[in-house]
């Protein structure tokens, strides 16, 4: 909360301390008197202190209201609405693959530490870790150009088709973009599943598990695995919360009409009141996450809640 | 330096040093190394990698190669720089706020912890694209972003420092802190310094090419981020010239590679607890550090 709170100010002073004000770039404009731009000032309340700015900053930010965009006149709030619902089904989608994949594979590197498997997938997990994202969503252009639909969320002469057919083409668009978030995460995934399941299969109740005679599948997912999934919940969930905004490399290469090359496009056209709406909702949603992050683990480790 | 010794036994640590080594070389012998000049076309557009053209040419027909090494001199340069400014902003706040305590480390530990809740590539794109985006801002940028991650380990370090038997006889024979912190603080602080360097360029290295990939970087230079943006925005893709994609990535990893592995290793050495295996992934810091991690 208190982050949340200091994250609108610092929004707010970051985009005030930019040289001149809203009305310095209308004025460029060669008829406009210091009178019409005084009375543009008032207007826009930018004559007031800056405390009482701020404040009608957070009235405004309270009712939902972030400004209109400078481009075209619209509620930034719409644009980024709009955007996020693009972003969080290939966000959710790509965490999922990533946070499987991830768990099979680090699971297993855990089973036996040390060996040629452990080897192999720990040093992929390390270099696929390494590889510029962006880099990583060209390659798969080059490869899957003319197999899937490798740009945008849906095919613009796809008009008036069935639900079926619809439905389709999204998925078809969906893979790539997912595939590449789930590739980005999924060496972070592994590495962390491994480690936290080594810590678990040396626990004291892994080994009674074994005593009981239990066999190999249930004493490594049931007993192992269930205590070494906290760490998994806390990074997923920041994970996802980083996307919202974080997927910016992966939207901007598939042409993924999503928050993140929204922020692109507000870049390129300095759109400021679009960009600083941006930058708050990804840092509010990055805070917000993070705080379910700790909801979700308080509550499957009864511990942290004390 | 027993130390030092335990750090070169390490084979990771050594194929680490040498990647960089390597890149540095490259780096400071660039002008040397280049085979054509990498602003001037010296081939057909998009060849692909032949005996004159080693890894062909790009959508102007500029030498990839040549391109590449130029590249490395920029982006070994932001990486370096970048990590140096974060490591004296980063280690300055954590000795200082770790030694002194009190309200002023409550309030850097505040500071720390809003940082490190910020996403740092929105904020990065934000900042570069209101103060604008030439190699120097960047760099600055970048620091900017990357200190928190220093300061955490700085300060855990130097807390335990300064409960030690030698400060506190130091201090009670009348030593100043600046003399203390000096004598008794920085120098077993010092590899951890190294290593959080070192891992740091890393992080630079990989922001400098999202920012470029934007088009958030400096126009006038090559670096291996810009010539990822440059195939991207100007159809190698569709071309299928993956030649001109392949290589600045490869550069890429290989460097944040060599600087985890070295990296790594020093912490390591520090506390051989965090090392079990010959890798570990306990100590692996996440692109964005969770507050488990830091801890």
């Amino acid at each position: 909360m208190v982050i949340a709170l200091v994250a609108t100010l610092f929004s707010f002073v970051l985009f005030r301390t930019l040289p001149g004000d809203a009305v310095t770039n209308i004025a460029q404009s060669p008829r406009i008197t210091p009178e019409v731009q005084a009375a543009l000032r008032h207007n826009f309340g930018l004559d007031r202190p800056l405390w009482t700015q701020y404040a009608l900053y957070m009235r405004e930010l309270a009712r939902g209201n972030l400004g209109v965009s400078f481009t075209d006149a619209q509620p930034v709030s719409g644009k980024i609405i709009q955007a996020a619902k693009n972003t969080i089904p290939m966000a959710l989608l790509g965490t999922m693959m990533g946070i499987i994949v991830g768990t099979i594979i680090g699971v297993n590197a855990a089973y036996r530490q040390g060996s040629a498997r452990d080897r192999v997938i720990t040093g992929s997990a390390m270099i696929l870790y390494s590889l510029p994202v962006q880099w990583i969503g060209l390659l798969m252009l080059v490869w899957f150009a003319g197999v899937l639909p490798t740009s945008g969320m849906s095919d613009p002469y796809l008009i008036d088709a069935g639900f079926w057919a619809t439905a389709e083409d999204r998925l078809l668009h969906i893979i790539l973009p997912a595939t590449c978030v789930a590739l980005l995460l999924f060496g972070a995934f592994a590495l962390v599943v491994r480690s936290s399941q080594l810590e678990a299969l040396s626990d004291d109740h892994v080994l009674t598990a074994r005593a009981k005679g239990y066999g190999n599948r249930r004493v490594v997912w049931r007993e192992a695995f269930r205590s070494a999934m906290l760490p998994l919940v806390s990074l997923s969930t920041l994970t996802l919360g980083f996307l919202i905004g974080g997927g910016i490399l992966v939207e901007t290469v598939f042409g993924w009409p999503g928050v993140g090359r929204l922020t692109v496009q507000a870049v390129g056209a300095r759109d400021y009141p679009l960009l600083q709406g941006l930058f708050l909702v990804i840092t509010l949603s990055v805070v917000a996450f993070n705080f379910l992050g700790d909801v979700l683990h308080a509550v499957l480790d009864p511990r942290v809640a004390e | 330096m027993s130390l030092f010794r335990r750090v070169l036994h390490k084979p990771t640590v050594v194929a680490g040093a040498a990647i960089i080594i390597l890149f540095a070389f490259v780096a400071v012998f660039a002008p040397v190394l280049e085979p054509y000049s990498p602003y001037v076309p010296s081939g057909p557009t998009f060849a692909p990698p032949s005996r004159s053209h080693l890894l062909g040419t790009d959508d102007a027909g500029v030498d990839m190669l040549s391109l590449v090494i130029a590249g490395t001199q920029n982006s070994m340069m932001v990486g370096f720089a970048a990590a140096a400014v974060a490591v004296i902003i980063g280690g300055a706040l954590g000795i200082v706020s770790g030694y002194r305590g009190g309200w002023g480390e409550t309030a850097v530990v505040g500071v720390t912890d809003f940082f490190l809740v910020i996403p740092a590539l929105p904020l990065m794109i934000v900042l570069a694209a209101l103060f604008g985006q030439t190699i120097f801002q960047i760099v600055i940028i970048i620091a900017l972003l990357a200190w928190m991650n220093v300061t955490y380990v700085v300060r855990a370090q130097v807390h335990t420092l300064r409960e030690r038997g030698f400060v506190a006889r130091a201090r009670s024979l009348g030593a100043g802190d600046m003399y203390i912190i000096r004598r008794h603080i920085l120098p077993p602080v010092a590899p951890l310094l190294v290593a959080q360097t070192v891992l740091t360029v890393a992080t630079a290295v990989f922001a400098e090419a999202a920012l470029a990939f934007i088009g958030l970087g400096d126009p006038r230079r090559i670096s291996w981020g810009v010539i990822i943006q440059n195939a991207f925005d100007r159809t190698a893709v569709s071309a299928g010239a993956w030649w001109a994609i392949v290589p600045p990535g490869v550069c890429i990893a290989l460097l944040v590679l060599g600087c985890f592995l070295v990296g790594q290793g020093i912490e390591e050495a520090m506390n051989p607890r965090l090392g079990s295996a010959h890798v570990s992934p306990r100590s692996f810091r996440l692109r964005r550090p969770t507050p488990e991690d830091v801890q």
